[in-house]
């Protein structure tokens, strides 16, 4: 039998283009890399329709997949606000613990046609 | 919280528990759809006890939960804001308008009220089946996992349960 390869970036992308798909208020989509697992997969979702929330509900949303088998892994989304967004640009607003932007890949918006 | 609110409220908070355990597991999404409904349901009918009247017995009680969140009294609207993460009441509001349409897909997954279609519980159509819940690809899953309402929707449940004491 065939064994497949976890192609983590790969799959980042999968998650990025069911976003942008599915959700017309994404402004952009970072995938942040650096410090995760080999089967973690970080994304900073910037979107315009956020309602803010208190500052202890600032943590990612975190969901598993195919446990126990090669294709394991588990992806991670911190949705932010613009405004919010401003903020961690800036360094006011911290990401959480082990989270940095550094060798983020930003997924922005396409440009308009 | 009166006793009958707190039996269900503790329900709901068990049943949040064993969502928690399927998402940690990675179990197929037709589970933790089954477990979320049920959540869904268990709140809202711990939150429309409040009323000390028992509420309707049919599948539509998260839609009404969040109709009724959004029509709580003034003066405690910053509370309910509040306890479930949000700054503000109005921000509150906004989210009940963007999770009243999942609220309302979730309820219509449930066997009952998804006739002859995908649930997450049993095989359809009831007659013939030929799918069935663990191999199928719900688009309301995805839309929690793909969406920005989507996660705050699961998030917002969380707290609610959570903190229910001090809202119901």
């Amino acid at each position: 039998m065939a064994v497949v390869q976890f192609d983590r970036d790969r799959m980042a992308k999968r998650y990025v283009s069911l976003n942008r798909d599915l959700d017309p208020g994404i402004q952009r989509i970072l995938y942040l890399p650096k410090h995760a697992s080999d089967r973690e997969i970080r994304l900073l979702v910037v979107n315009e329709l956020l309602a803010e929330m208190t500052d202890d509900m600032f943590e990612p949303v975190v969901f598993r997949f195919n446990v126990g088998s090669e294709a394991e892994h588990k992806l991670l989304v911190l949705d932010v606000s613009p405004s919010q967004w401003e903020e961690i640009d800036r360094g006011t607003l911290s990401l959480p613990r082990g989270w940095t932007l550094e060798e983020a890949v930003d997924f922005a918006p396409e440009p308009a046609r | 919280m009166n006793s009958h609110q707190e039996i269900r409220w503790e329900q709901a908070r068990s049943d949040l528990h064993v969502f928690n355990l399927l998402r940690e597991a990675g179990v197929e999404p037709c589970h933790q759809l089954h477990y979320l409904q049920m959540i869904a349901e268990k709140l809202a009918k711990a939150y429309l006890w409040r009323s000390g009247s028992p509420p309707p017995r049919k599948h539509a009680g998260f839609v009404n939960f969040l109709r009724g969140l959004g029509l709580v009294e003034n003066e405690r609207r910053a509370v309910l804001a509040s306890a479930l993460g949000f700054r503000t009441f109005v921000q509150l509001h906004h989210w009940i308008r963007a999770a009243t349409p999942l609220a309302h897909e979730l309820e219509r997954l449930a066997p009952a009220l998804a006739g002859d279609g995908p649930n997450p519980e049993y095989p359809w159509p009831h007659d013939a089946p030929a799918n069935y819940p663990a191999r199928y690809e719900f688009s309301f899953w995805n839309r929690l996992v793909g969406t920005t309402p989507g996660r705050r929707f699961l998030k917002v449940i969380e707290v609610a349960v959570d903190r229910f004491p001090i809202y119901a």
